[in-house]
């Protein structure tokens, strides 16, 4: 079993009165990829986001590397090697595709080969403003913007969210690249449970708040209860 | 000759305004905000200079980096950590920064008047008085020569900054989507602090350029930046080369030509009119030509409906609005019952002095009652309220006084052109949205007050129109208390109204409208008909009202009053109070009252208080 490169422990997040995660502990593996499956409303965006530093937690906390991110901001936590790519689309709409790369990438010309590499068609679209790009390729920005960050842990929240199959198959594909390529650590949000359970080497799942299930993708499958009770069938 | 010498004048005075208008389009590309607090900051600024050069008598190479590298940008970063990042971590709305900024502004002119009183200064000159002089008698004074190349350095300047730079990609980043940013290792918080340096850092700037070797007021100064308004909105907000031809040629050359136009002259033909009409046309020359280009820009460039954002006016209204009406308790008139038998008893325990500010009290619930109307009930923004008030009071004593018509029949009729003035504002603002809305309104206002209020043939100058009070069949309501009565059943009926605006399926629909168009116009809401409407029925009833101020007053006079201040104070003392509900208007109407009492200053000038109690009451 390779080294922790995150840790969550006992964490939990409220809004307000309403508690969004409740001692939630889990694990991600350096050079794993990890799957975060569970209903709507489980808390599994919360979790991204707090480890992010975008909501501050009310108790536990978040390692990276053996070192605590208590009190350490959102900015702080990308430039250690955090990076979210957020639910919805992750780009800068008013920004043209070179300058949402060119905020997002730590080494500009390693990084730009890099993306060029995985997306070829935002090399041809340097110019155009990521607002107009359509929503497969503005999916592909934000993947190249985090790709092209080189980050230590890549978490995406609910990349495939509103892409035709088609697409979601190549952002897949790319992710699995990335993760054999580059051997990054990958914490994935994911409604598509069977892209998660393809990819993924361990999956959590989590209910209103709390972590209910750990293991295996294929102790995941095998039981049937799990599967219909927290993945819709 | 006199055209070139006149073109040279108005390329130095339009790089000003080009600079001006430039901070505002770089403080809205770098922030996201539309700073209307811009011009105060401006006059703070210039005051400060005016402070270390006049005062203390510190030398130029002290005062000048002092005030336009400490001053200016010290006040953008404590704003950017006292107010406006509050504001973007819980996720503000765009009305909501927009009454910010308004709050700011009126804190800047607080400030100065506190200060440094509302006495006119001499401001400093940043460079020698003296001229370069050019052939065939054509002048360039340095300090205009000066301002021309700091305007193109600081245009250079900031076309590299946003091109050329990574803080440049940064800014924009941070503007368009903050927590994204963050999550790009960019610290937001240090690039916002920045982005406020800068925007605040040329305010200064065009604060002190303006003031060298001019009169330095609070008021009239801070009224300059309805240029910077106009130059950028000509910009749309985003283009700093837009902003700068602009400044330059809109406003500078055009202002400066126009000023030797003679409108009772027939070139070529040496005929020439003395007609009332042309004296009247050459007088608007002296006028605000900015104003006439912010109304024209705004009602012509369609353009503009994609920016500005934000047209709820999510976070300034609770949503507990549309029918509520319908569900309230007996025990919930209660407290009105009370408050209205107070207000009727009130005259019999206070003394004569402390009447007239009662009067104006009632006089300003009305038109208080207005703004909850349009922005509380509908969604939308109004920044010309004190304009509109006043455009009814100005109708009903032109027609009392030049028809006579009898000032009961007076007050509606200037409540119906206030409503059509209203209801032509509303039409081009159809489409717009949150700020631009706001804009527009703004701009209609300052038209009507540059175009109407300002000129002496339509408005009575300093003088101002007679205001005389109502009587009916014999009965006079001239003493004091019989004038507050009066006032108190007309404020009755307007409350009536406005109660009737927001209950049952009208109040239903203004509720859909106001919390998101979309959203209305998908169930089948006629959007252009309610929002005329709206416009329509909250200009009437402040038309009312600034018939009862102007008759409180005895005089309408618009020199003291029913201006942009006097329009922005309003807005932002309603929202403060609660635009949600009626109960607002009269909570924001007494603070206001009560505390112009209690100082028992002359508030009126500065524009902070809406109006003066008239001594003759």
């Amino acid at each position: 079993m390779p080294a922790a490169l995150l840790e969550v422990e006992d964490l939990s997040v409220a809004y307000g009165r309403i508690s969004a995660l409740d001692g939630v502990d889990l694990v991600v593996p350096d050079g794993s990829v990890v799957a975060l499956l569970g209903p709507n409303g489980a808390g599994k965006s919360t979790l991204l986001k707090a480890v992010a530093g975008l909501v501050p937690p009310i108790a536990g906390r978040v390692v990276l590397a053996g070192e605590s991110l208590e009190g350490v901001p959102a900015h702080c936590r990308a430039d250690l090697g955090v990076c979210l790519i957020p639910e919805g689309r992750g780009i800068f709409p008013s920004l043209t595709v070179a300058d949402n790369l060119d905020v997002a990438l730590s080494s500009h010309d390693e990084g730009m080969r890099r993306v060029v590499d995985y997306f070829p068609v935002l090399g041809e679209r340097r110019a155009q403003l990521a607002g107009t790009l359509s929503g497969g390729e503005q999916q592909m920005l934000a993947l190249a913007r985090a790709v092209g960050a080189q980050p230590r842990l890549l978490m995406a929240d609910e990349l495939s969210l509103g892409l035709a199959p088609l697409l979601v198959r190549t952002i897949a594909e790319t992710l699995e690249r990335v993760h054999e390529e580059e051997s990054r650590t990958i914490l994935l949000v994911e409604q598509y449970a069977t892209l998660a359970l393809r990819l993924a080497d361990l999956v959590y799942i989590l209910n209103r708040g709390r972590l209910v299930w750990a293991g295996e993708p294929d102790e995941l499958r095998a039981s049937k209860v799990l599967v219909e009770s927290y993945l819709g069938g | 000759m006199i055209w070139v010498q006149l073109t040279v004048v108005g390329v130095a005075i339009g790089a000003i305004y080009a600079l001006a208008g430039m901070g505002l389009v770089l403080t809205y590309k770098a922030t996201g905000i539309f700073n209307f607090a811009y011009g105060g900051i401006a006059m703070l600024v210039a005051y400060m200079y005016w402070q270390m050069r006049s005062q203390w008598h510190w030398p130029l190479v002290i005062a000048a980096p002092i005030a336009l590298l400490v001053v200016g940008p010290g006040i953008g970063v404590l704003l950017e950590r006292v107010v406006f990042r509050p504001l973007e971590r819980r996720g503000a709305s765009t009305p909501e920064k927009l009454v910010a900024t308004l709050g700011v502004f009126l804190l800047c002119l607080g400030l100065a008047f506190k200060i440094w009183t509302g006495i006119v200064r001499q401001g400093s000159r940043i460079v020698s008085g003296r001229s370069l002089q050019f052939g065939g008698n054509v002048r360039l004074g340095f300090d205009q020569l000066f301002v021309l190349v700091f305007t193109l350095v600081v245009c250079v300047l900031l076309w590299m900054l946003f091109s050329r730079t990574h803080i440049g990609t940064e800014i924009r980043a941070v503007v368009d989507r903050r927590e994204l940013a963050e999550l790009s290792a960019i610290d937001a918080n240090r690039v916002a602090r920045i982005s406020w340096a800068l925007g605040c850092g040329l305010a200064g700037a065009t604060g002190v350029l303006l003031a060298s070797g001019s009169p330095l007021d609070p008021y009239h100064f801070t009224l300059l930046v309805v240029e910077a308004f106009s130059v950028a909105v000509v910009a749309r907000l985003v283009s700093l080369p837009v902003a700068v031809a602009a400044g330059v040629l809109l406003l500078g050359v055009l202002q400066s030509l126009l000023s030797r136009v003679d409108f009772g002259h027939v070139p070529f033909t040496g005929i020439h009119f003395s007609h009332g009409w042309t004296q009247a046309l050459n007088s608007l020359k002296g006028a605000n030509i900015s104003a006439f280009i912010l109304v024209v820009a705004l009602i012509v460039d369609r353009r503009l409906d994609d920016v500005g954002g934000g047209s709820s006016t999510t976070g300034l209204v609770s949503r507990t609005m549309g029918g509520r009406a319908r569900a309230r308790s007996r025990s919930g008139w209660v407290v009105p019952a009370l408050v209205g038998a107070a207000a009727v008893l009130l005259p019999f325990f206070i003394d004569t002095i402390t009447l007239p500010y009662a009067q104006i009290t009632v006089a300003l619930a009305i038109t208080f009652t207005s703004i909850v109307c349009i922005t509380g009930f509908a969604g939308q923004i109004t920044l010309f309220q004190a304009v509109v008030a006043g455009f009814g009071a100005f109708i009903a004593a032109r027609v009392n006084i030049s028809l006579g018509v009898p000032v009961l029949v007076a007050i509606p009729i200037g409540g119906l052109a206030a409503t059509l003035l209203g209801i032509a504002t509303g039409f081009p603002a159809l489409k717009r949205r949150g700020l631009f809305l706001g804009l527009t309104t703004l701009a209609v206002g300052l038209f009507v007050h540059s175009f109407v209020f300002d000129n002496q043939i339509f408005a009575g100058g300093a003088q101002g129109i007679r205001a005389n009070r109502p009587g009916l069949f014999g009965l006079s309501f001239d003493s004091p208390r019989s004038f507050y009565w009066f006032e108190l059943v007309v404020a009755g009926l307007m409350l009536l109204l406005a109660r009737n605006l927001r209950s049952g399926r009208l109040g239903r629909v203004l509720a859909a409208m106001r919390d998101s168009d979309t959203a209305a116009r998908s169930i089948g809401v006629d959007l252009r008909a309610y929002k005329l409407f709206i416009f329509g029925a909250s200009s009437f009833i402040a038309g009312v009202g600034g018939c009862l101020l102007a008759e409180q007053a005895r005089v309408f006079n618009a020199v003291t009053g029913y201006d942009l201040f006097t329009s922005l104070f309003w807005f932002v003392v309603v929202i403060v109070a609660g635009v949600g509900s009626i109960g607002g208007s009269t909570t924001s109407s007494t603070s206001t009252g009560s505390r112009s009492c209690w100082s028992r200053s002359a508030p009126c000038s500065s524009g902070i208080c809406p109006a003066r109690p008239s001594s003759a009451c």
